[in-house]
């Protein structure tokens, strides 16, 4: 199992990586955070309220159980949100530059580093 | 209002296991939102008097509704105070014995959303216990 600081070097480690985090959701705050490349902070603040919103509109269409993953294209990067199973309200987030990652494998490895998070 | 011996048992040991646990805690504190201390643990190097403690919180738990209330005409769930060296937060809890507050602080190696984190766990462990 791995801490915080463990995983936010494993999300580093990631092909393409350009920052990373480790979020509370319900608050917005980090708790964790890796990298430059974009405001890590705000990101943490905004992309909670995707995340929100989301859960809100599956509740709302009766869809039941979680979201695994949420993956966002954006012009030169790509954005990975992965809520933690072993932490409710917790979220991984990945931010990686277009060029140089492969999204496919940007995203098993969030998974296998989203499992192994120890509750933190 | 005196919380009787089965909550300050339960949240004695609650507190000692995340002293435990976390490096980064100072000191966790529960008290009645009226300002009287129920029980803390805290690392040997702090020195605060368990009364002067529960007055503190007391009166962060007043303000903190008071302009809550005004400001967002609801009453406060959590208040922080975010300084050089670390980080203290307080937490409102309506329990079946009545209104208290949980203090818990941690040095500059747990960050705030951390101590978030830390403190909503066990303000909802005791809550699920003595609501």
């Amino acid at each position: 199992m791995a801490n915080i600081n463990e995983t936010l070097s494993g999300l580093m480690d990631i092909d393409g990586a350009l920052g990373c985090a480790i979020v509370d959701y319900t608050s917005g705050m980090l708790l964790g955070s890796a990298g430059a490349g974009v405001d890590l902070e705000l990101a943490a603040a905004g992309n909670s309220e995707v995340v929100k919103a989301k859960l809100n509109t599956m509740k709302s269409l009766g869809i039941e159980g979680g979201i695994e993953d949420i993956l966002i294209t954006l012009g030169t990067q790509l954005h990975i949100i992965r809520p933690s199973t072993s932490n409710e309200g917790l979220f991984l987030y990945q931010v990686l530059d277009k060029k140089n990652s492969n999204l496919a494998l940007a995203r098993r490895k969030v998974l296998d580093l989203e499992k192994s998070l120890q509750r933190v | 209002m005196p919380a009787n011996t089965e909550l300050r048992d339960y949240a004695d040991s609650a507190f000692g296991q995340h002293m435990e646990n976390y490096a980064a805690i100072d000191l966790i504190c529960l008290a009645t939102s009226d300002g009287f201390p129920i029980v803390s643990r805290s690392l040997d190097r702090i020195h605060f008097e368990l009364d002067t403690l529960a007055a503190a919180s007391s009166t962060l738990h007043s303000v903190s509704n008071a302009v809550s209330k005004q400001i967002l005409l609801k009453p406060f769930r959590v208040a922080f105070i975010e300084s050089e060296k670390g980080n203290v937060a307080f937490v409102s809890l309506q329990l079946q014995q009545g209104e208290f507050v949980l203090t818990m602080s941690a040095d500059e190696s747990m960050n705030i959303g951390q101590l978030r984190v830390m403190i909503s766990r066990l303000a909802e462990q005791i809550s699920n216990n003595f609501h």
